[in-house]
């Protein structure tokens, strides 16, 4: 539960109106929730890390000015699939045509739907802001016509202006059988106090595969709660690459609601500077026989800091369970902190479960290895963080975003 | 091995559960100013001891009962509570073995304490606390000679007031949680330990604490000083008798270990755990704590807890010195409708630092566990290292276990590792010792053992074979 921030905001906490009747009772819902348990502090367990004053104080005016210049920001970074929608401050641009793929704007698709959406009843204050604040979005519902092969990008992008706020909301289902690779790009404005606040929920029917990529390039604030709820012989396949954020926080939480459901969530920060990198993830183990695999990596320099907790849940007769929780962390500078917290909760008791975490800086044996065969320090320096940050980008299916990652990942190490 | 066979061991007996009758002298039930003022002019303490207890009094009032842990149990009332009982021969207190209440003799005796001449045979120092009040203090003239000093905090507080002002609640401030603020208000009785300098402490100090009288809390408290190039072992044991109602037991254990000093404390935690319902038990809040001061000092913590209802407690250490080594060896059971939040915190303030955590942690039936633990390396801590291993064994499908480690990193040179499986019996283990003939208890109690053996091994001698025994009976027959 959160604790009030007793000062005062001035971001608007009263629900928007509109939409189906379902929508509009859970807006009264969050914002009431708001209302009553405000904003975390540090004593708040999931926020204890993470300073959350600088999105109540700091970024307060909503936007949604859809400007050119946003547009041209997002046009010019290099595509990574011919399908792109781009989302200024939240709202698509335009929607693509592509087999399989239907795309609608948020709103019209909440119209049609008849159950809510799992993120609406999250207990996080921010979640619940975007749900009592949110106006337009993007929906896409994939049928099993689409090509596996299929890649889309989604490019998030903020209008430049200090002190502004937009709650970009994307819903995605995936039909019975269905596959494909979404990423999604956030890169947000070059402004320190522009904010955020994301909400992403992942429906996975049974048997459907999704590869499902995150870029972090937020140079400001930011936060992400991703919902993900996974049928029958689902997969969720999730690679988060945080490159930058004076604070971000991603919140993955994965729901294994069918029997032989899987969740193999990866991924890489690099926080430099003065960045704040916080990765929560949950996943619910809720049925026999399901399996999750949590594995990130990071970097951590200069005066950044990293926060990682992952949260394993095996709830009661969710036997046969196979988890496993993974941190590792490189400490580059005397200034950088890494708090990590790995957690199980355990109800079941046939289950394979087991975390590890790490901290340390470059192992020494290895770089002496190198440079006895001749390998300057400096590159072999480079080469093994490089390495170390790869690991989990390695395994994305589609070439194109892999390289293009391994190059983000690489470009970082080389300046 | 049929069910049935398995719930009708599962259903053994609590077997240090029996109640001595001698006549108790009690406060009234109830909290507040007069009864800490009663304790405190019971035991004839100076006025310096008073004002630290009011004040604490005073601190716990504005406190609230931490809700954190992951335990569940209806709220404790403090006004229900007798914060003082003590064996009424307490008015003339024992001079001697022979001036020993014999019933309150043959208690230790059924518990197997060696006392007096029984303890010169074992060669252990005991302090025996019943209830509230320490009984005897064996061998202490013997320890003397060597300026050792082990007697009961009261004693201390009377004697060597210098010592008990100076570090009394230095490692555990009074205000450092409800529970110890309670206990610095109340505390009762417990053991004082001084070793100086450059003395090895000839033979293992002892405590055993037991809860009698109902409807009491116990409330002891623990200062252990080694002073440079010193070593103590000291053990702690305790049981109480099966009572349908919950008993409080919030007691704070504080050790400072100066230059090159090693403390090394072994608790055997065997308290009423409550019946298969869940019914009685004590509720074990415990605050324990060590301060590395000095360079090159060590602390180590090791213990085995298999009773309680409620177990609340993280031993932990403070590296401030150089080259200062922490270790925690934790073996915890729970079975029946026992619940423990337990662990340990290791703060890395000095260079070089280091410290090693093993936790194995067994749940049985409904039993609830959870490791928590906290690793916390400063940004002046260059160099130190950590590692961390905490397992935890499942058996039965109600029982539920929970890691829940925190690690802060703030200097780019330390190495921290952290590593934890969680798992049932496996089914091709106790298939490997059935095929080769060993019944399934045997079977069970031989995986069990080995599963804790890295801990076990890090006991002395006497208590590894009781805590050996105490792991078996209370697991005997628990896997169908």
């Amino acid at each position: 539960m959160s604790s009030v921030i007793r000062e005062k905001t001035s971001l608007e906490l009263a629900p928007r109106d509109g939409g189906p009747a379902w929508l509009e009772e859970r807006r009264r819902a969050a914002s009431s929730a708001l209302a009553r348990d405000g904003f975390p502090t540090k004593k708040t367990e999931a926020w204890r890390f993470t300073p959350t004053r600088p999105f109540v104080e700091e970024a307060t005016q909503e936007l949604r000015a859809q400007t050119e210049e946003a547009r041209a920001r997002a046009e010019a970074l290099p595509r990574l699939s011919e399908a792109r929608v781009v989302l200024v401050d939240g709202a698509p641009v335009s929607l693509p045509e592509i087999r399989g793929v239907r795309f609608a704007r948020l709103v019209d698709a909440l119209a049609e739907r008849a159950r809510p959406l799992a993120s609406l009843d999250a207990e996080d204050a921010f979640a619940r802001l975007n749900a009592t604040r949110f106006d337009d979005g993007l929906s896409i519902e994939v049928s099993a016509d689409v090509d596996p092969q299929t890649v889309l990008e989604l490019v998030h992008v903020a209008t430049s202006a200090p002190g502004s706020v937009r709650y970009p909301r994307v819903a995605i289902a995936l039909a019975p059988n269905a596959s494909l690779t979404i990423v999604e790009r956030a890169i947000g404005a070059d402004e320190p106090s522009v904010a955020s606040h994301t909400v992403v929920d992942v429906e996975l029917a049974e048997g459907a595969r999704l590869e499902h990529v995150r870029i972090g390039e937020d140079r400001g604030l930011s936060t992400a709660w991703i919902a993900v709820r996974a049928a029958r012989h689902a997969f969720y396949g999730s690679r988060v690459a945080t490159l930058r954020g004076r604070i971000a926080r991603t919140h993955l939480e994965v729901s294994l609601e069918g029997e032989g459901a899987e969740a193999e969530l990866l991924g890489v920060y690099r926080a430099r500077e003065k960045d704040h990198l916080d990765h929560h993830l949950v996943v619910h183990h809720r049925v026999p026989h399901c399996t999750s695999q949590m594995r990130h990596h990071g970097v951590i320099d200069d005066k950044a800091t990293a926060v990682f907790d992952g949260i394993t849940v095996v709830h009661r007769d969710a036997q046969g369970t196979v988890a496993h929780q993974e941190n590792r962390n490189l400490l580059l500078s005397e200034s950088a902190t890494v708090h990590t917290k790995p957690h199980l909760e355990i109800d079941a008791d046939d289950v394979k479960c087991s975390h590890g975490t790490t901290v340390g800086s470059l192992d020494e044996q290895s770089l002496f290895y190198m440079r006895a065969r001749g390998i300057p320090e400096e590159t072999a320096r480079a080469m093994l963080t490089e390495a170390f940050l790869r690991a989990p980008v390695d395994t994305i299916r589609d070439e194109r975003v892999r390289e293009a990652l391994l190059e983000l990942v690489g470009a970082e190490e080389g300046r | 091995m049929g069910r049935e066979a398995i719930e009708t061991v599962l259903r053994r007996d609590y077997k240090e559960g029996f109640v001595t009758e001698i006549e108790q002298e009690y406060a009234p039930p109830g909290l507040s100013e007069e009864i800490i003022r009663f304790i405190s002019s019971k035991k004839g303490e100076p006025d310096w001891m008073l004002e630290f207890r009011l004040e604490a009094y005073a601190r716990f009032r504005a406190m609230k009962e931490p809700t954190w842990a992951k335990v569940s149990y209806p709220p404790i009332d403090l006004e229900a509570i007798s914060y003082y009982a003590a064996p009424k021969s307490d008015a003339d207190k024992p001079k001697s073995l022979d001036e020993v209440d014999p019933k309150l003799l043959e208690t230790f005796e059924k518990l197997g304490i060696p006392l007096g001449e029984r303890a010169i045979l074992a060669g252990v120092a005991v302090d025996a606390v019943f209830d509230s009040v320490s009984v005897h203090t064996s061998f202490r003239e013997k320890l003397a000679e060597q300026g050792i000093i082990f007697c009961s905090i009261s004693e201390a507080v009377h004697e060597h007031p210098e010592l008990v002002r100076k570090y009394l609640g230095s490692v555990v401030p009074m205000t450092d949680n409800y529970y110890a603020a309670l206990n610095s208000a109340v505390f009762s009785d417990g053991s004082f330990v001084y070793i100086p300098e450059g003395v090895r402490c000839p033979m293992e100090l002892s405590t055993y604490f037991r809860i009698n009288a109902a409807k009491t809390g116990q409330f002891e408290r623990t200062l252990i000083i080694a002073e440079p190039r010193s070593y103590v072992s000291y053990l702690e044991g305790c049981t109480a008798p099966m009572r349908d109602e919950n008993q409080l037991h919030a007691a704070v254990v504080e050790l400072v270990a100066h230059e090159d000093a090693e403390i090394k404390y072994s608790t055997v935690q065997n308290w009423y755990p409550g019946d298969e319902e869940g019914r009685g038990g004590i509720y074990n809040f415990v605050t324990k704590r060590g301060l590395c001061e000095g360079a090159r000092s060590k602390i180590s913590w090791t213990q085995v807890e298999t009773g309680s209802a409620i177990t609340w407690k993280y031993p932990s250490c403070i590296l401030k010195g150089d080259d200062s080594v922490g270790e925690f060896y934790s073996v915890a059971l729970t079975n029946n409708r026992q619940q423990a939040d337990t662990g340990t915190k290791m703060i890395h303030l000095g260079k070089r630092t280091r410290s090693t955590i093993i936790s194995k942690g067994i749940s049985a039936g409904h039993g609830q566990q959870t490791y928590r633990g906290g690793v916390k390396i400063t940004s002046r801590a260059e160099g130190a290292r950590n590692y961390t291993q905490c397992d935890s064994l499942l058996i039965g499908s109600r029982a539920g276990a929970h890691t829940i480690p925190y690690v802060e990193v703030h200097n780019p040179s330390a190495v921290v590792e952290h590593e934890a499986t969680t798992s049932r019996i496996g089914e091709d283990q106790l298939f490997y010792c059935r095929q080769r003939g060993l019944s399934e208890e045997d079977a069970v109690s031989l995986i069990v053992n080995g599963f804790a053996k890295e801990v076990l091994n890090e006991l002395p001698m006497e208590f590894a074979v009781e805590a050996q025994k105490l792991l078996g009976v209370s697991l005997e027959g628990a896997v169908g």
